[in-house]
């Protein structure tokens, strides 16, 4: 239950709106280059300086945009921040060196650089550990997630956070917000200015989805995009999700239809599930039961009706499953005999 | 030596393969679990007041089309309500009317406002009626213009009843009698503010509305319907901007409201997600268009014995006079709905598309269909998933 005090004392104290922008430090970079910064640190016991560092990424190209280009001053500036605001690194005498004091840390030190965007579980465990530590970051955005509760481990936030909805708000005179509220409550965030947005939207909620995988997100027209926390990898299995499925279907009759969004709702958020779960079990069943399972497919220009760009555009499509044939499936079809492989899937 | 077609006993392949929308044979066929609904429902709307709309939600090739086709040529008709059927209609309402009167046409549609007026012309005026519509075109094109013909056209339909509105009578009036020099019009003709325009601002409805009426009085029908397909299909060929998008719902909206006052029938056929997504963005407005979920057909997927009526149908529509032949499915074998999946029989697109490949390659085969011949022209109609990655 969300106890109203705490809740508005929490609220109150959020810096986001008052105390200016020194916490929100927060930008897309990767934690796979971050990893690989790390360890190019951890070379240098007595610490490196910054523009050394600089030189050495550049060098060794440990960490290239999402273009494939060498990084500007400005990015690996975001990327050294990030790391020392995460406690990863520490200043000392005008040098960077590792903060080995850190259980998370030294997990870090102990996993292997993969190439490109890769992480390794651990690896993102140990860099979700460190964000959800972080006050900036909790304050920022996870602490939304987690009604009454001022700390909390990865594996708590991912067993008992709440889903959040984020929407745009037009107001006045041309003027816009996004608004972050958690599901089933009133508490919530505005970001109103570009920072905020930045640091908020395209920092935070980019590392929890994409980077750290905490949360997935999915889009409903008329709501705006749901947030929920997402169980690790090794607690979530395709075969029970395609047993799940599966028990949804009636005893009797010939056909259910399902919509994706609503598979997305019940089993997805609910369950805690990555879509990419859901769409590999919907893969699994029509690679295996193809003569009883009929995939919808919708016009892809319906489906991102709202867009106005081509990255929101983007973004409403992840909500569908996206077929071999590169249709975009709003439903699926299921024959109700299937229902009787629902219990030995689950199990 | 017979023809392979001769040799299945078939004049023609009676399945298509595209199995898209509905076939050129005069008479169409619905399952009773749609036809009877569908029925029920335009029975249920016919008596009531207020809108009457009715959205058919279907997968691709589960039956939209066909249906729209079947209220078409069929169900609108015995109900003496003239049906106007719109594919994939553009975004603004100014598109589906410009598209309704490019069907109609100038010249019918000022015959029919002429014919109309006919009977409600007095004075020195009734001499031009008298030589009847043809007659008045020939005359106008000669150069012989009659500008005082105007105020007598506009009386006339104002008492012919298809406007109480003086304005509207006058511009009808100028169709009538502005035919002659341009032959054709659009809708473009109704929207203020462009050359010539007819229309005042944001008096678009009451136009249609006139509109309307004058083609239920002219062709001495009940109503007007609207058979929309692919309504879905406004926002495929470009990203809309906002406005665009919004156009979308309030063309809906419109079109509504107009089936609420007017003897006007909207019937909308929608992808599910189509169906989802505006009751996601308008719930209010859906509840409306659908009598709130009461005119809604979710098209069901085909039972066994729907497929097999189909085929049945389907073939005895092909067959020579007389053929004697050892059962009514023939080529196909009797329980051939056991031996395709019930992905195919289900669905109405595979179905057909499968028949039709089972009759076109059936030149050596052995008749009837054996079990291993359906199943291979389905998997190569339909081949599984993993066939298809690799």
């Amino acid at each position: 239950m969300d106890d109203p005090s705490v809740e508005k004392e929490r609220l109150a104290r959020l810096p986001i709106s008052g105390d200016g922008p020194s916490s929100l430090w927060m930008r897309p970079v990767s934690f796979a280059g971050l990893l690989r910064i790390l360890h190019l640190v951890a070379k240098y016991p007595r610490g490196i300086s910054a523009s050394e560092l600089n030189l050495e990424i550049r060098k060794l190209a440990m960490y290239l945009t999402r273009r494939g280009s060498s990084p500007a001053p400005t990015t690996l500036y975001h990327c050294r921040n990030t790391l020392v605001r995460l406690e990863v690194l520490r200043r000392s005498a005008g040098k960077l060196i590792v903060n080995s004091g850190s259980n998370f840390v030294r997990t870090l030190l102990g996993q292997p650089s993969l190439g490109g965007t890769d992480l390794t579980e651990a690896s993102r465990e140990a860099f979700a550990g460190l964000v959800l530590q972080n006050l900036d970051c909790k304050v920022n955005f996870f602490d939304l997630f987690m009604p009454s509760r001022s700390t909390y481990s990865v594996e708590e936030f991912r067993v008992s956070g709440q889903a959040v909805v984020w929407r745009r708000e037009q107001l006045l005179e041309g003027l816009s917000q996004v608004v972050l509220q958690r599901r089933e409550s009133t508490s919530s965030l505005q970001l109103n200015t570009a920072t905020e947005i930045k640091c908020v939207l395209y920092g935070l909620r980019y590392w929890a989805r994409d980077e750290l995988r905490l949360i997935d997100e999915y889009f409903l027209e008329g709501q705006g995009s749901i947030m929920y926390p997402v169980l690790s990898p090794g607690d979530t299995s395709v075969p029970q999700t395609v047993g799940a499925i599966l028990s949804l279907l009636p005893v009797g009759g010939e056909w259910t239809t399902f919509s994706v969004h609503d598979l997305a709702a019940s089993l997805c958020e609910h369950r805690r599930l990555p879509l990419a779960v859901l769409f590999t079990a919907i893969r699994w069943l029509h690679q295996n039961h193809s003569d009883r399972i009929v995939l919808i497919p919708t016009s892809r220009g319906f489906a991102t009706l709202t867009a106005r760009s081509r990255q929101r555009e983007e973004f409403a499509l992840r909500g569908y499953y996206h077929d071999t044939k590169g249709r975009y499936i709003s439903h699926v079809r299921v024959h109700n005999s299937l229902r009787c492989l629902s219990n030995v899937l689950t199990t | 030596m017979s023809s392979p077609l001769e040799r299945l006993g078939l004049h023609f392949n009676p399945f298509e393969p595209s199995a898209s929308g509905a076939p050129v044979t005069p008479e169409l066929w619905l399952p009773n679990s749609w036809g009877g609904k569908l029925r029920e429902m335009l029975d249920m709307l016919g008596t009531g007041r207020g809108v009457k709309a009715v959205a058919i939600a279907g997968e691709y090739g589960g039956g939209k089309t066909y249906i729209l086709q079947w209220l078409f040529r069929h169900e609108f008709p015995s109900r003496r309500i003239k049906p106007f059927y719109f594919d994939n209609p553009g975004i603004q309402f100014y598109d589906l009317a410009n598209s309704l009167l490019r069907q109609i046409g100038r010249k019918d549609f000022a015959k029919f406002l002429w014919e109309l007026s006919d009977f409600h012309v007095g004075g020195f005026q009734r001499s031009l009626f008298v030589k009847g519509f043809e007659e008045y075109l020939q005359g106008q094109r000669a150069g012989r213009a009659r500008p005082e013909v105007l105020p007598a056209l506009q009386a006339a339909i104002l008492r012919a009843g298809v406007t109480k509105d003086d304005e509207i009578a006058h511009r009808l009036a100028r169709i009538i009698a502005e035919t002659p020099v341009k032959p054709f019009f659009e809708y473009r003709d109704f929207i203020a503010g462009g050359r010539n325009t007819l229309v005042a601002e944001r008096e678009e409805a009451p136009y249609f509305s006139a509109i309307l009426k004058t083609l239920q009085l002219g062709a001495g029908i009940k109503a007007v319907a609207f058979l929309i397909d692919e309504f879905e299909e406004v926002a495929l060929q470009k990203r809309l901007t906002r406005r665009e998008a919004h156009d979308y719902l309030a063309t809906l909206k419109r079109l509504i409201n107009l089936t609420t006052n007017q003897e006007l029938w909207l019937v909308v056929g929608m992808t599910p997600a189509a169906v989802e997504i505006t009751r996601q963005l308008e719930p209010a407005l859906w509840e409306r268009f659908t009598g709130e979920g009461r005119y809604s057909l979710q098209i069901p997927p085909l039972t066994a014995l729907d497929a097999i009526e189909i085929v049945r149908r389907r073939l005895e529509a092909a067959r020579p006079e007389g053929s004697d032949l050892p059962s009514r499915l023939y080529p196909f074998p009797e329980g051939f709905e056991s031996v395709l999946s019930p992905a195919v029989i289900s669905s109405p697109r595979r179905l057909i598309k499968v028949c039709f490949y089972a009759i076109s390659e059936a030149d050596s085969t052995t008749l009837p269909f054996s079990k291993d011949y359906l199943i291979s022209i389905e998997s190569k109609a339909y081949p599984a998933p993993e066939q298809e990655e690799q």
